[in-house]
Parts: structure tokens; sequence; C-alpha cells
């Protein structure tokens, strides 16, 4: 195994170098990442103090992928699977289903075989 | 009479569960003690069933009253990663959100072992739905190298190792999205796989990233790997990914002089800075021990290597964003007390259930897929991901297998990488390209470095080709004997 060998580190630890001398300019325009929009999409509460920490961490790590953006991907097709995977058909037959017993074993509320949610149509 | 048996290999135990040296139950028992001896210190085991473990052995006497074994596995304590389902056992993902959850049913991998009489012992602990490459981040308790008990045993299916190392149970099944079951095989010094993407049915697996997860076996030696492998290997029409394909009967197959005449590709990329010298030197000497066997050793380029985590950890990351959206406390997760309305109940639930990297991960994902960043990240990276295919398809043409490190150091510190996840995410760097490819790879000793800890070398194979990779670990172990050494504990 040669020396001169450029191993998967260096790019990274040079980058991440770099990253941490722009690191304040990043905070100050708030960064890449919309903390509040994305967390909507998510569909998770975060409070303060995760959305500050969220905020610097993911903008260290998308500064990290940019290096995808050097790559050069002309006419390359995207892959979604390890092979190529074409769609799949079986028999439309009836088999045996999960019991309802079964189906419902683990939910947080229930009666009457359903699942008891809080209400999503308004009075008015 | 136990301590001479939880060290021991599946085929020694099923011969003497053959001669009525021992039965089932009290082979399962002396798994049990065990558990309750030493895991209060490696914290392995989240739960065990007891009663139903001993129930599970119970038949296999039975069976063997009969002249009805059903094969090596029969009677075999096997241990499962706690993201495993099978039915009337808890199934928690290491997580809040799913403390209370019970499996309605069993997975198909699942199935095939009670098939052949496996006994399930414990739901072994793991990172919070195997996001993590130290254990760190279940919910419930953290996991200890039984090397060394200040170490990590590595992630995500780290409780899966500890228990197989620590002689808690004869092997295991754990799962592999970016190096889940080798990372934490090589750093607990044990035999572990990634079969192909396709070969083991993911029916009852908890989704993690649905197109790299593929369930692997833990063992002490490559044989029992292997005999576990057959154990779960198989078409499954529930899993549309599944493959039909032939499956031998690999251990019956080894071959101890298999790497005669054969190519090993040894990648420069990954023998670069960044991998601990000590590491490095082992797994130089592994290959060299290979060659004198020998096999022809060639070095070659799998150029877009550096790539790998960026394109991991936007396709990872992007499909967990939606696999984890089922948790939306409305139907059999954790549901939150204080919501005020059902939108309000997705967004609390989901706070109080997710741990701290699951929801970075999530929420990273969902950036990645939303309007206007899907080209630049997820896209793109799905193009990178082909080059990165092509590479390993590229260098097959001319090799039979390759060999690198499995892991850039030997187990660290708990605590050492908690607050920096880009830090933790760099452990999966010998790992994740083998998951991008679909490829099987695994895991064996390869000897320990001077802080006493255990060292892996990483066999990657092509595609399928399970029989002749399982072959070549054998020779090298054979010939290089470094399983079977263990902890004291």
């Amino acid at each position: 195994m040669g020396e001169a060998v450029r191993g998967i580190m260096p790019r990274f630890l040079l980058e991440r170098a770099r990253l941490f001398c722009d690191l304040s300019g990043l905070m100050a325009n708030k960064g890449q990442i919309d903390i509040d929009y994305v967390a909507r999409l998510a569909r998770i509460e975060l409070d303060d103090a995760e959305k500050a920490r969220f905020s610097a961490q993911l903008d260290q790590i998308l500064g990290y992928f940019q290096k995808l953006s050097e790559v050069d991907v002309e006419g390359v097709e995207p892959s979604s699977h390890a092979y190529a995977v074409y769609n799949v058909w079986r028999g439309d037959e009836a088999t045996p289903a999960m019991s309802v017993e079964d189906a419902l074993m683990n939910a947080p509320a229930k009666r009457d075989n359903q699942i008891i949610v809080p209400k999503v149509v308004d009075d008015a | 009479m136990s301590e001479e048996l939880y060290f021991k290999g599946v085929s020694e135990l099923s011969q003497m569960l053959d001669r009525r040296e021992i039965s089932a139950v009290e082979l399962a028992q002396a798994f049990i003690d065990r558990k309750n001896a030493v895991d209060p210190k490696v914290g392995a085991f989240l739960s065990a069933d007891e009663s139903d473990t001993l129930d599970r052995a119970t038949q296999t006497d039975k069976r063997i009253a009969a002249g009805e074994k059903l094969g090596m596995l029969d009677g075999i304590p096997v241990g499962l990663k706690d993201v495993l389902a099978v039915r009337g056992q808890k199934l928690t993902c290491a997580s809040k959100m799913l403390e209370n959850y019970v499996s309605p049913y069993t997975g198909t991998a699942m199935k095939n072992l009670e098939s052949r009489g496996a006994v399930f012992f414990g739901r072994l602990n793991m990172d919070e739905y195997a996001m993590g490459s130290s254990c760190e981040n279940s919910a419930f308790q953290k996991t200890r190298n039984p090397w060394n008990l200040e170490c990590i045993p590595g992630g995500s299916s780290g409780g899966s190792a500890a228990a197989v190392a620590a002689g808690e149970c004869v092997c295991s099944l754990g799962s592999d999205t970016g190096g889940s079951i080798r990372q934490p095989a090589s750093l607990c010094g044990i035999v572990g796989m990634k079969p192909t993407y396709g070969l083991v049915s993911r029916y009852g697996l908890a989704a993690f990233a649905s197109s790299l997860d593929q369930i692997g076996p833990f063992a002490r030696s490559v044989k029992d790997a292997a005999i576990l492998l057959n154990g779960v290997a198989g078409y499954d029409r529930l899993d549309s990914t599944s493959v039909k394909c032939d499956i031998p009967d690999y251990a019956a197959n080894l071959s101890a002089d298999s790497l005669k005449g054969k190519k090993i590709g040894v990648p420069k990329e990954y023998f670069g800075e960044g991998i601990d010298s000590e590491v490095r030197a082992l797994v130089e000497k592994a290959i060299a021990n290979c060659k004198e066997q020998g096999a022809e050793v060639v070095e070659i380029s799998l150029p877009h290597t550096d790539l790998a985590i960026p394109v991991y950890y936007i396709i990872a990351t992007a499909e967990a964003s939606s696999n984890l959206a089922r948790y939306d406390g409305i139907r059999y997760t954790h549901r939150s007390k204080s919501a005020k309305d059902v939108v309000d109940l997705y967004f609390k639930s989901r706070a109080e259930g997710f741990g701290e990297e699951v929801k970075r991960r999530i929420i990273l994902g969902s950036y990645v897929l939303s309007s206007g960043y899907y080209d630049a990240y997820y896209l793109r990276a799905q193009k990178v991901r082909t080059l990165i295919r092509r590479d390993f398809e590229k260098a097959f043409e001319s090799v039979d297998v390759i060999m690198t490190p499995t892991s850039p150091t030997t187990a660290f510190k708990i605590g050492e990488k908690t607050s920096d996840p880009l830090a933790m995410y760099l452990s999966d760097i010998c790992t994740i390209n083998v998951n991008l490819a679909g490829l099987p790879g695994l895991s064996l000793p390869c000897g320990f470095a001077s802080n006493g800890l255990p060292v892996g070398l990483q066999m990657i194979g092509k595609a399928f080709d399970e029989q002749n990779l399982l072959s070549y670990a054998y020779a090298y172990e054979q010939s290089a004997g470094w399983s079977g050494r263990n902890p004291s504990l």
C-alpha cells in the first residue's frame, strides 16, 4: 500500500476545518435550514434549544454534503435500489388477515373495535 | 457445567443435544443463568421472556424424544435485535415511541428460524430505530463492550454483538443499513454478516431505510454464521424486494482451501489516512495470510469511495423520514397526553417519543426531500449511488473478493462522540458503500490492537455469492485462528 494514497478522511478534515472557519458566517445568516419549516414538514415539535442545536449541526452536515455538487452525474441513471426492481405482481387471492383484536392490541385508546382519536371536525 | 457451554458453537451444541448429553431446556437455562450473571455488566438485553424461551426449548426436547429433531438450529438459543417481530414479544426499537409495543405477528426470517426449532432468547439493545454506531442512542440503556466495559460495543446492533461476544447467546440476528452488523461484530471480536440485499426477507423488520436494510447473523465462528444465515434466507412474497435464488447449504460447503488461486482486491481508498495505523497493519497482515494460502492480491481503486457518507446520509435519512411517518401517536405508539387537537397530537407524540438522533435524521431527511432541494440532494445522491455501484461492478470483473478494514478504529470510549453527530457518522466509513451497492459483506476478527481490543477484517463479495464469501472467511479463520477468543467477564 503506497504512502501517498489519498484516504477517505483528508478531504473531510480539510472541509471540516474550512467549515469551522465559516461557521460564524453560517450562524449569522441563520444557516441553510429553515428549521421551523422543516420541523413542521416532519411533524415534530422542537423546543428552542433543539432548534438552535439542530440548525447548527445540520448546517455543518449539509456543508459536508456539498462535495456531491462537484461530481459529474450527467447522463447517470439514479438508483432507487441496489438492483433494478420492477413492479412485482401477485395473484389477487384472498388470504387470512390479521384479526381486529391483534391489529388493535397496541392502540393507545380504543372502543368497540375502533381507535379513539381527538375530534377532527369542529362543532361549528 | 454451564461454563463449558456458553462459548460452544452451534454444531457442537447440536451434537450434544443429539447424543442426549444435555437437554434443550438445560441448555436454555444455562444461557439464562449466564445472562443473569454477566448482563448487569454488559447491558445487551433490553428484555427476555425466559418462560417463552424455556417453552421453546421444551418443544425441542419433545422432538428429540420423538426422533424428530429439525436440524442443527433446533434447540439453539438465538438472540434477536429489538427491531425484529415475533408474535407476542416486545419490539421497542429501543425507542420510547414503542416502549409498550408487542408484535401481533412474526416476521418471515424469524418464522424461518422457528420452523427450524431455534430457541429465541432475549430482545437485544440497539441504537434507537437502528440509527447510530455505538448503541448510545438507545432510549433505555447503554451496552458495554465485553472486551472493555468502558467502551462502546458498536452499533446499531450493539446488543446483538455484545451478547454473542459475552456468551449470553450462541448467536444472534441484527440488521445492517450502513454497517450495523459488521461494525459491532468487528468491535466485539466476532463474525457478523450483511447478506446481499434481497436474500433475507425484510418482512417483520421495522424499517429504517428500506433500500438498504438487511437482516443478518452474528456468531463466534464463520461456520455458525453460515448455519444461521441458512436459517433465515429465502424468497418471501411478503417482501417485494425479496429475490428468488438458489440457496446452498452454506455451512456444509465451507472449504478451508477456498482462497487458493483466488484474486483479492485491496482498494487503496480504504487504507489511507483516517484508518488507525494498528488497524491497518493487522488488516494488511490478514491479507498477507490469505496470500500465503495461494491467493493473488491486487490493488484496486473504488474512486467514488469518499462520496459514500454524503450519499448514504441523504438516502438513508430521506427513506427514514418517510418510513418513520407511521409513528404518529394514533394507532400503536406512544400518544401524548397534552395535545390540543389531532395535528398537535402528531407533533407532541413524536416530540416525546423520538430521541435526539432520530429527530435529527427525520428532519434532515425531510429537508433533502423538500420542494426545491430534492434535485440537489436526493436525486443527485441516487445518481452518485449508481456511480458507487459501478465502481464495485468494475472491480468484480477482475477480482473474486474485496478486503478492507471493517471499522477505521477499535471501539471508542462511551461518551466520546455523542456530542458530534458528524464524527459519529464517520464510524461507518468502511461499511456503507456495501449497502449502497447491495453487496454481501462480512466482518471477522483479524487480531487485537495494543489496547486489547479486537480488530475486524471486512470481506466484500459479489451479489448472491454468499457461499464463496463465507468460504474465503472460513479459510482465513482456520488459518489465522482469531475466532474463538473470548473476553473474561
